[in-house]
C-alpha cells in the first residue's frame, strides 16, 4: 500500500496550483467508491452498500467544507513562507554580490542617496510652492501674483519697480486690496547685548498681513503710519520661530529696540506660529518697505525713488 | 457487540497518527485500520476522520501526496512528519497515564486508608 511516487515537478505544480476544492472532492469520492465496492463484495445490494457507506461517512457536505477550509489555510501559510524564503535568499545573494564589489556598491549607494536627496529637496520646494498654501494665510485661493510680461512674444515674467508697483496697487484700489513686498533678503540684525544674526527679511507694505489675512499674536500689525517715504522704517514684526529662538517667547519683547542693518528699529508685533511669509525662503522678520534695501546709516534715499530696482512683487486679493 | 462509544474530542487525532505510523495510508485505509484494531469500539464517522487528517496536515503533523491505491485508483496518501511522530510519542505517553489512572480508580475495591 505504498503510494507510487509522482515526479517531483508535479509536486511543485500541485503545491502552487493546489486546488483544495477538487482535491477534497476527489478524495471523498475515492473513499465512498472504495467503501461501496467492499460492502457490495461482502454481499450487500448496490443500494444497501451505498446507503451504508453514506451513513458511515456522516455529513458529507460539512466534512468537505471543513477540509477545504483547512487546506486553504495551510496553502496560504505555505505560500507566504515560500515567499519569505525567496526574498531572504535574494537579499542574501545581493548582499554577497555587494561585498564582492565594494566600489561598485559604493557607487550605487551614492547614486541612490543623491537621487533620493535631490528628489526630497525638489519635492519640498514643489510642496511649498504648489501643493500647500502658506500656513495661516486666509483664503489663499483668492490671492494672485502679478507679473510684468516682457519681450515679443511676451515670454519673460518680471517683477515691478517700486513706483510702478505702487501705481498699480493704487489703481486696483479698495476693490482689490494689494500688497507689495520683496522677500528673502539676507539681513543683519543686532539684538541688545547679543551677537548679530543674519536673518531673512521681507520688505512689505503695511497692509501685508492684512491682505494675507494673517493676524499677529502679540503686539500689533503694521499701520499706514509705519510707511514713511523718504525715511527709514522704525518698526518690525518678527516670526514666531525667531521670537522663540531669540527671546524664548517673552512677551516683553514688544517695544524692544533692535538694529536692522545698523538702523534702530522697534519690535511692534509677533507673527503667528507657522507663518513664514509666502515665498520658498522662510522669512524671520518683516519690515515696512519705506526704508528698504538702501537703509544704511546716513543714506536717506529709500528704494521708493529707485526706479532701477525691479524686485517688487504684487499680490492682490480678489 | 456493545453500542459504539463516541470519541472524546482530540482522541481521534491520536488514533489517526497511530494508524499512519505503520506507513503511508489513504483515508479509507486509516478508517479500516482504526475500526479493525479497536474492534469497532468507537463510533467514528468517516467524515470526521477526513476532517482530522486535514487538520493534522494543517498543523504540520502529517504530509500528503497523491498516489495510487492497490486497485490503481488515484488516492491521497498521508504520512507522518518527524514532528508528527514526536507528537504521537508524547500523546501516547499521556494517554497511557490517563487510562491507567482512570482504571486504577474504577477498579479500586475500597477507599485507601
Amino acid at each position: 500500500m505504498t503510494p507510487r511516487h509522482e515526479p517531483t515537478w508535479r509536486r511543485y505544480l500541485r503545491v502552487w496550483r493546489g486546488n483544495p476544492r477538487e482535491d477534497v472532492a476527489e478524495e471523498v469520492q475515492f473513499h465512498l467508491e472504495t467503501e461501496i465496492e467492499e460492502l457490495a463484495a461482502s454481499g450487500l445490494s448496490p443500494a444497501e452498500a451505498r446507503a451504508r457507506a453514506l451513513a458511515q461517512f456522516g455529513d458529507v457536505g460539512q466534512a468537505i467544507t471543513e477540509c477545504i477550509a483547512s487546506d486553504h489555510r495551510r496553502l496560504r501559510r505555505y505560500r507566504w513562507t515560500q515567499f519569505q524564503d525567496t526574498i531572504r535568499h535574494e537579499v542574501k545573494y545581493i548582499l554577497r554580490g555587494f561585498t564582492r564589489r565594494p566600489s561598485f556598491t559604493a557607487t550605487v549607494i551614492a547614486t541612490l542617496a543623491l537621487g533620493v536627496g535631490a528628489n526630497a529637496a525638489v519635492f519640498s520646494i514643489v510642496d511649498r510652492v504648489f501643493l500647500r498654501p502658506p500656513a495661516e494665510v486666509q483664503e489663499p485661493s483668492q490671492l494672485r501674483r502679478l507679473y510684468l510680461l516682457r519681450g515679443s512674444p511676451p515670454n519673460t515674467r518680471s517683477r515691478f519697480g517700486l513706483p510702478q508697483a505702487h501705481a498699480i496697487a493704487a489703481q486696483l484700489g479698495a476693490r482689490f486690496p494689494t500688497t507689495i513686498y520683496d522677500g528673502g533678503d539676507r539681513t543683519r540684525i543686532e539684538l541688545a547685548g547679543n551677537t548679530p544674526r543674519i536673518v531673512n527679511a521681507d520688505w512689505v507694505t503695511p497692509n501685508f498681513f492684512n491682505v494675507l489675512g494673517v493676524r499677529v499674536v502679540a503686539g500689533r500689525d503694521f499701520e499706514d503710519a509705519d510707511l514713511r517715504f523718504g525715511e527709514a522704517s522704525t518698526s518690525l514684526i518678527i516670526s514666531w520661530d525667531f521670537w522663540q529662538r531669540e527671546f524664548a517667547g517673552d512677551r516683553s519683547v514688544i517695544g524692544k529696540s533692535v538694529r536692522v542693518r545698523g538702523q534702530p528699529m522697534t519690535i511692534v508685533g509677533v507673527a503667528p506660529r507657522g507663518f513664514r511669509g509666502i515665498d520658498v525662503d522662510a522669512a524671520d522678520i518683516w519690515v515696512p518697505l519705506a526704508g528698504s534695501r538702501r537703509v544704511t546709516p546716513g543714506a536717506r534715499a529709500p528704494s521708493y525713488e529707485d526706479r532701477g530696482t525691479s524686485a517688487w512683487q504684487l499680490v492682490p486679493r480678489r | 457487540m456493545a453500542t459504539p462509544i463516541e470519541l472524546l474530542q482530540g482522541t481521534l487525532d491520536v488514533l489517526v497518527m497511530k494508524a499512519l505510523s505503520w506507513g503511508p495510508q489513504h483515508g479509507h485505509a486509516v478508517s479500516r485500520l482504526i475500526r479493525a484494531t479497536t474492534k469497532g469500539t468507537f463510533d467514528v464517522r468517516d467524515g470526521s476522520l477526513y476532517t482530522s487528517l486535514h487538520r493534522l496536515e494543517e498543523r504540520g503533523w502529517v504530509d500528503s501526496e497523491w498516489g495510487h491505491s492497490d486497485k490503481g485508483k488515484r488516492a491521497k496518501f498521508y504520512v507522518p512528519t518527524a514532528r508528527g511522530r514526536q507528537q504521537l510519542r508524547n500523546e501516547s505517553a499521556s494517554w497511557r497515564r490517563y487510562a491507567d489512572a482512570v482504571s486504577l480508580m474504577l477498579s479500586a475495591t475500597e477507599a485507601p486508608a
